[in-house]
């Protein structure tokens, strides 16, 4: 059995000399970390890092500048400043708040998890400095966490100029339905392997470079309609996966047993075609890039009493 | 909706959400350019133009084959906007797809079994026989199963969407408002009165409250509430 106040005492021994809390203070904190089933020796490192004590994890290497369009090391530590192109709804209760970024350079995804020492919620078309936020890549997107050791100041009556070329416009659709999905160009597909080239390839060959041999992707390129408007939207590797439950992995098998890569999208459409749902999107030219997306699901009963009522009043 | 919403006449036409009452009324058809290859638009009498319609309802018989070939599905798919006491509360969409033409939809459609609830999107398509009366189809494109909560998400969606353009009618009809221009087509095409339809949304409504169902889960709960 570890002795937390003896481990409390000794940590508290190696913390720089004007801090506030007393080695019951770290205590408290050593045992909350290990009711949440942090090891003892995060839960000191995470405590030495709060007091700016190095720990030797990367994490305490010297920020670096960089621009939201930037990003391209998975675990580091970054300095940005930028304004809140957009706050999108949480989908977890994990996380406090989660949108998108935007400078010059273009735009990136920031996250802020639920914790002890939460940030407020910024307001969209704020401009925000942070210093020590920690770049996450997943599967080639870059985004910046903003942690409890991250320092994130609003910057009143200040503006930053948002690229036009790295990121665009972001907009949600509210209760939209996938009224068609594209199935001659979704689910298990293959893209150019030339440099530089993303194309899709139909029958083994790309618009640009003739025959080539692909590289399997799963997407889903679709029409978002609610009614008033009409999007084409795309979604990505990882959010096809969310939607469809199919993992790269298993749609090549699906295509490998049924001999047909189509199989896959066959698979895919029953799922969510014709189906509601809220789209968080950043348009670019005429596509839109699904970046977040929630499967509607209202009390319908509930709101077909309300909006009976609001007829009657 | 502004009549200038969709503005992007090389991007896809938004899927009006509409009633089959309403549906089954847009009779009257036309183009908003001369150019060969322009859409063409039906005119709802609500006042709003449509190229295509987006619909969840059910299925209540086998889909049949009709036309000349034998080539054509005809499938019958209600929705629950009619009276309950003069339609038994449905109101129907007639669909049909063409092998040849609507490949996709007519597949789709082949392997359904009634009764199943079906979203569908596709396009009005008038119909006129010999003694002059019109009737209006569906030709559907994209068709798929789906479930009971999507089909009462669209009955909300398109009873606020319903709402929503009666009360621009009502408000802007006869007026030289840039937003009444397909209101005041309507108004000349079909009529004033739109209050048809906002009937058609109560009765649709009230379904899915759960009214005309005797075994309501809601009735339920309320019962075990009162005894708690």
């Amino acid at each position: 059995m570890v002795d937390i106040q003896e481990e409390a005492a000794d940590l508290h021994e190696t913390l720089p000399d004007d801090i506030d809390d007393t080695v019951d203070d770290i205590a408290d904190k050593i045992q909350d970390f290990v009711e949440h089933g942090v090891g003892i020796e995060d839960a000191k490192n995470s405590i030495r890092s709060n007091h700016g004590v190095s720990t030797g994890n990367s994490m305490d290497a010297d920020p670096v500048d960089k621009g939201c369009g930037e990003l391209d090391t998975d675990n580091e530590p970054v300095n940005m400043t930028a304004k809140v192109i957009q706050q999108w709804d949480p989908r977890s209760d994990s996380v406090h708040q989660v949108g998108l970024l935007g400078d010059e350079t273009g735009t990136a995804k920031f996250i802020e998890f639920v914790g002890d020492d939460n940030n407020p919620i910024f307001e969209e078309d704020s401009v925000i400095e942070i210093e020590k936020g920690q770049t996450d890549e997943y599967e080639g997107n870059f985004s910046v966490t903003i942690q409890d050791s991250t320092t994130v100041t609003v910057l009143d009556g200040e503006d930053v100029e948002v690229s036009n070329d790295g990121g665009g416009e972001s907009l949600t659709l509210e209760t939209a339905a996938l009224v068609d999905v594209r199935a001659d160009t979704s689910g298990l597909i293959k893209r150019c392997p030339e440099e530089d080239c993303t194309r899709v390839l139909t029958n083994g060959r790309c618009g640009e470079h003739g025959e080539v041999d692909g590289e399997f992707d799963l997407r889903i390129k679709a029409i978002a309609d609610d009614g008033n408007a009409s999007h084409t939207v795309y979604f990505n590797e990882e959010l096809t996966e969310e939607l469809t439950g199919i993992d790269l992995e298993e749609a090549q098998e699906i295509a490998s047993e049924e001999l047909d890569q189509t199989a896959v999208i066959g698979e895919m459409i029953p799922m969510i075609q014709g189906r509601y749902y809220t789209l968080e999107v950043t348009k670019y030219d005429r596509s839109n890039i699904v970046n977040e997306f929630e499967e509607a699901s209202p009390d319908t009963e509930a709101e077909a009493d309300a909006l009976l009522e609001q007829m009657e009043a | 909706m502004s009549a200038n919403e969709n503005s992007d006449y090389s991007g896809p036409q938004p899927s009006r959400r509409m009633f089959a009452t309403e549906f089954n009324d847009v009779t009257y058809s036309f183009k908003e350019s001369e150019e060969e290859r322009a859409p063409n638009f039906s005119l709802m009498p609500t006042g709003e133009k449509a190229n295509r319609a987006f619909f969840v309802g059910t299925l209540v018989e086998q889909p049949e084959t009709v036309g000349d070939d034998g080539d054509v599905l005809r499938a019958k798919i209600i929705d629950p906007s009619g009276n309950p006491e003069s339609d038994g509360g449905a109101a129907t969409f007639w669909v049909y797809a063409s092998g040849q033409y609507q490949p996709a939809a007519f597949a789709a459609l082949n392997k359904m079994e009634a009764p199943e609830y079906v979203a569908i999107r596709g396009k009005p398509n008038t119909f006129e026989n010999e003694d002059g009366d019109v009737y209006v189809s569906v030709r559907g494109e994209s068709v798929t199963p789906v479930d009971k909560a999507t089909r009462d998400q669209w009955v909300l969606d398109t009873a606020q969407q319903t709402l929503n353009r009666i009360e621009a009618f009502e408000n802007l009809v006869g007026s030289d408002d840039a937003d009444a221009h397909y209101i005041n087509m309507a108004a000349d095409q079909y009529g004033e009165n739109v209050e048809k339809y906002r009937d058609a949304v109560r009765y649709a409504l009230k379904d899915v409250r759960g009214d005309n169902n005797p075994m309501s889960g809601s009735s339920d709960e309320e019962e075990v509430e009162a005894e708690a």
